[in-house]
């Protein structure tokens, strides 16, 4: 059967020069031509090869172009020019330049089923034995790879979602940060009861929801028992997981007011101004908190544990960086990457921006960013959405969970929607 | 009698201008927010800011790009929008005879053109752009950009065109004129009203789009406005007096110029609606 | 002159049309042929895998309850959009055609909406609507009025309303400047003819203007109709991708957006870009037989006026 992508591109060749021969032969020698006019004089040594690199996360652009700036001082010969857009353009656009043909030197995509299908389709490079891999961390290798070869390496680190909590609001109200399902509730109770918004609860997208239901699950699960939910052995309908989307459900009424209609991006803004005391977020979203308010102060903990449990943290990875397989700099970028691994510019990056994937460095002077990798060593789950056969439950969870909230999808209901997309046979 | 004529004056006015105040208060909020620093929305919600953050309008400008931005939005609205006139003023006048079933024909096929839905075409278009060598140059948005505008100035030209009277075209013909003569001299000019309000409306819908341009404006230096405008709004924090900032910013030069111009404007656009 | 040369004739004004219909056909005709066949094949919009799969792309969006909230709510749009156009902003279009004094600026400020982009529009309607920075409800409360405070835009109740009156403000300039044109059609001798029969004001609008209005009516209607059906960039601004909450403001633009581009940053798992495609075919085709019917059944009314 023939493929959508090739097809596309062979009717539209057809379409391009196939009607006039005789006007095409012709079009074509004035574009040589000008080709031959316009391209560039052989690159001399000092002349710098320009990388493009396309990314999603705008808030981090000083700290990323600081290290790009080092990188760029050590490699004289070598630009990386940076684009950041949200994540709402980004995918649109880099989807379409992929299948066109047109994306940047360096592509950035999700791990997971984007990984996958960008390798599988030839849009990325195949780097087994071509880069030294040997710092990363075991789970930032297996989410780079795709069928045992490496397709790309997370550069800008990985990230880990835990329960943030604003220090100078539990400070004055004398609360501890919760362990417990029950400690949670007690918690949030006491600050209902003073008129703070226990917990800031962006839920007009899908990702706050998304991640909460995941968290929760997981602290049920286990790394294990998500294994078995991948293989079919257990069910997120089984009377022990499905207490997940009861709590998810419950702690719906300790949300600020007007979840429903604030944003994951709005939301943010708002924990980092103390409109509320706790918040689900990850270790790259610290970034950003302080970004929005510099004086903010925080602490993370791992998500509270049910009755029996372990307080639990998921992580994933922040996006694998492959290269593009049309690049005409391929030594370059394979230059960039395999700098991106060594030392200094991973500490940069835990110490500027999230956790780093590699196992030779830790944070120096960011307290929380200690705090985040002491909270991992409870009890941390990969992020289902990296693996095929859980890729669908979280954002299902997301599009489900307002109904859930409402009241209009019972617990059991949305369970069953969840399990309905789990689909063990998956590669 | 003079009394009553006297209160329905009145009661005009008050619903004038209350309709006014619909439409100008909200515009108004978002000048005033976009001074404002971000406690300031929470601390003081609708009044004035308590301190005036120029510096939001410093940042906008500086981080939306807003001058290259700007000046390739002028580029391709100017160009497209002219192109596209002038084009869909040539199919009016060919089709302007409807009663002939291709002609009529014709104008069914480029009309539905309005129905197409954007998100449809645009993976396909980018792989066209492609062939064609356009992507990463300000053609890349022109080029759709003219043909997207057809439909709307073949709606409001052919029956326009129709309308005129045949004498005005058959008196150039006794005078030997060619049909193009005809058509750049004797029915351009008299067209113009009804140009003016196709310039408008494409005018004001290529300004504005969004979409089109996140996806097709490959390199960053052939960006439009709005696409600035929205990949300055971070995925990660919201800094609402910025974003307010840069949205005045992207709105007022089409603000102003439609103020200056409204006479025209509200004509052009009066011109050809109705017909058709 | 020979036959060829009369037919030459006959059609010449035909040859005006060839530059446009380039233009139209490369960039417009082409890539929605391309489109069509992409709704016919499974593919995620970035991979390899695709497969063909006839009309189940088709026969999954006409049973699925998503798609028909979706369009529901088009509907409901497009309906409140319409009266609201056909009633207030005939009334003011009434009100302005009176020429009071200030005619112009009144004029000006009315059609102002329509030139600001939807992304303006939604932006600005974020900051009087917001549960987190709206200006509306603190300001209710503050002059005694707290009790008209609404949790607009995150109430299943309200967000539809809001999102329709948030269009309705974009759109209002439309109704207004047609339906003024309309008026100044009306022969004045006629409504005056309509006085001294002794008329009142009502019943000379009612039985001597109104009916003149009709191509403006039909002319305001349709391009409501294609309008609305398109929506997207409000619901986005206002309300998300997921058309929240609980899916109350999901349209099929937002579910054509989801599906062909993803709703979260974070993984790209839910996307589906051949269904996208196959549900913006069924939008194209829904909007070709509806406006064809409209025109043709508001025409015929015109005629039989």
């Amino acid at each position: 059967m023939p493929t959508a992508k090739p097809e596309l591109r062979r009717h539209s060749a057809e379409h391009a020069g196939g009607s006039k021969p005789g006007a095409s032969r012709r079009a074509l020698l004035a574009l040589a031509v000008i080709t031959v006019l316009a391209s560039p004089l052989p690159v001399s040594a000092q002349e710098k090869v320009t990388l493009t690199l396309w990314h999603n996360h705008p808030e981090w652009k000083d700290r990323v172009l600081a290290i790009l700036a080092r990188f760029e001082k050590l490699h004289p010969g070598i630009h990386i020019d940076l684009t950041e857009m949200p994540s709402s353009a980004y995918v649109p656009r880099m989807n379409t330049a992929l299948v066109a043909g047109e994306a940047p030197d360096i592509i950035a995509l999700n791990a997971g089923p984007d990984t996958r299908s960008a390798a599988e389709a030839g849009y990325t490079t195949d780097l087994t034995g071509r880069l030294d891999v040997l710092t990363l961390t075991p789970s930032a290798l297996s989410a780079s790879q795709v069928n045992g070869k490496l397709y790309g390496v997370p550069i800008l680190g990985s990230y880990t979602v835990g329960l943030y909590y604003n220090r100078d609001i539990f400070a004055k109200e004398g609360l501890t940060p919760p362990a417990t399902w029950d400690e949670f509730f007690a918690v949030a109770k006491a600050l209902k009861a003073k008129g703070i918004a226990p917990m800031i609860g962006p839920a007009q997208d899908g990702t706050i929801p998304g991640f909460l239901y995941m968290l929760i699950a997981s602290s049920i699960l286990g790394p294990d028992g998500l294994d078995a939910i991948r293989q079919g052995t257990r069910k997120l309908t089984d009377p022990d997981v499905l207490k997940a989307a009861y709590f998810l459900r419950d702690i719906f009424q300790y949300f600020h007011q007007g979840a429903l209609g604030t944003s994951y991006t709005e939301g943010k803004a708002l924990f980092a101004l103390g409109r509320g005391a706790m918040m689900e977020a990850g270790s790259a979203d610290y970034a950003g908190f302080t970004t929005t308010n510099p004086k903010v102060n925080l602490g993370v903990v791992p998500f509270p544990a049910p009755p029996g449990g372990k307080p639990s943290t998921v992580t994933g990875m922040q996006q694998v960086f492959g290269i593009n397989s049309k690049t005409k700099h391929m030594s370059e970028a394979i230059t960039f990457l395999q700098w991106m691994l060594t030392k200094e510019p991973a500490q940069m990056v835990v110490d500027t921006i999230t956790l780093s994937t590699s196992k030779e460095v830790l944070p120096s002077d960011n307290r929380v960013m200690v705090e985040m990798i002491q909270a991992s060593k409870s009890n941390d789950v990969r992020v289902w959405f990296e693996f095929p056969q859980t890729g669908k439950v979280f954002s299902t969870a997301g599009l489900k969970a307002q109904s859930l909230f409402l009241g209009e999808l019972s617990p059991e209901d949305f369970a069953k929607a969840l399990q309905d997309t789990v689909n063990p046979a998956a590669k | 009698m003079k009394l009553r004529r006297a209160v329905e004056v009145g009661v005009r006015h008050f619903v004038l201008c209350a309709a006014s105040l619909v439409v100008l208060v909200p515009i108004a909020y978002v000048v005033i927010a976009s001074f404002k620093t971000i406690p300031d929305f929470f601390a003081n919600p609708y009044g004035l800011p308590e301190e005036w953050a120029w510096q939001n309008y410093v940042s906008a400008w500086r981080d939306a790009r807003i001058s290259i931005t700007l000046t390739n939005s002028i580029i391709v609205t100017a160009t497209a929008v002219s192109v596209s006139t002038f084009l869909a003023a040539l199919i009016s006048y060919g089709l302007s005879r409807r009663e002939r079933p291709l002609a009529m024909f014709l104008y069914t096929f480029f009309v539905s053109g309005l129905l197409i839905p954007v998100q449809m075409i645009i993976l396909p278009l980018f792989v066209l752009l492609r062939q064609f060598g356009l992507l990463g140059t300000l053609f890349a948005l022109i080029c759709p950009y003219i043909a997207m505008g057809l439909p709307l100035g073949v709606l409001i030209l052919t029956p326009l065109i129709a309308t005129l009277p045949r004498d005005l075209s058959d008196a150039g013909r006794i005078d030997g004129a060619s049909e193009l003569q005809i058509f750049l001299h004797i029915i351009l000019p008299v067209l113009r009203p009804g140009l003016a309000s196709v310039v408008i409306l494409n005018g004001v819908w290529m300004w504005n789009e969004f979409f089109i341009p996140l996806v097709l404006a490959l390199k960053a230096d052939t960006q439009t406005l709005p696409v600035g405008i929205m990949s300055f709004v971070g995925t990660y924090n919201t800094e609402w007096g910025l974003i307010f900032a840069s949205v005045v910013i992207a709105t007022a030069p089409v603000v102003i110029a439609y103020i200056l111009m409204s006479r025209q404007f509200v004509a052009g656009l009066t011109a050809g609606a109705v017909k058709g | 002159m020979t036959a060829l040369q009369r037919r030459l004739r006959q059609y010449g004004h035909l040859w005006f049309t060839l530059p446009g219909l380039v233009f139209f056909s490369v960039f417009l005709v082409y890539p929605m042929l391309t489109a069509f066949r992409l709704s016919v094949v499974d593919w995620n919009g970035l991979g390899n895998e695709s497969r063909f799969v006839g009309l189940d792309n088709f026969r999954e969006a006409l049973t699925s309850v998503t798609f028909y909230r979706a369009a529901w709510h088009n509907i409901v749009i497009f309906l409140a959009i319409l009266v609201v156009q056909h009633t207030i902003g005939l009334f003011l279009a009434v009100q302005l055609n009176a020429r009071p004094r200030f005619m112009e600026v009144y004029r000006t400020i009315l059609f102002l909406p329509v030139i600001l982009s939807l992304v303006a529009t939604g932006f600005i309607w974020t900051l009087i609507l917001s549960p987190n920075i709206g200006i509306l409800n603190p300001f209710l409360s503050d002059i005694g009025l707290g009790f008209l405070a609404q949790p607009w835009l995150n109430d299943i109740t309200w967000a539809l309303p809001s999102v329709i009156v948030v269009q309705a403000w974009n759109h209002l300039g439309w109704a207004i400047v047609i339906y003024m044109s309309g008026l100044q059609n009306v022969p004045r001798e006629l409504r005056e003819a309509a006085q001294i029969d002794g008329a009142n004001g009502w019943q000379r609008f009612w039985n001597v203007t109104f009916p003149l209005l009709s191509p403006a009516f039909t002319s305001l209607t349709v391009i409501t109709f294609i309008q609305n059906i398109r929506v997207f960039d409000v619901v986005y601004v206002l309300t998300g991708p997921i058309g929240s909450p609980a899916g109350r403001t999901d349209v099929l633009g937002t579910l054509v957006y989801r599906m062909a581009f993803g709703a979260a940053g974070v993984t790209s798992a839910d996307i589906r870009f051949s269904y996208a495609i196959a549900i913006a075919v069924l939008i194209f085709i829904f909007m070709l037989i509806c406006s064809t019917g409209l025109l043709y059944g508001l025409r015929r009314r015109e005629v039989e006026a």
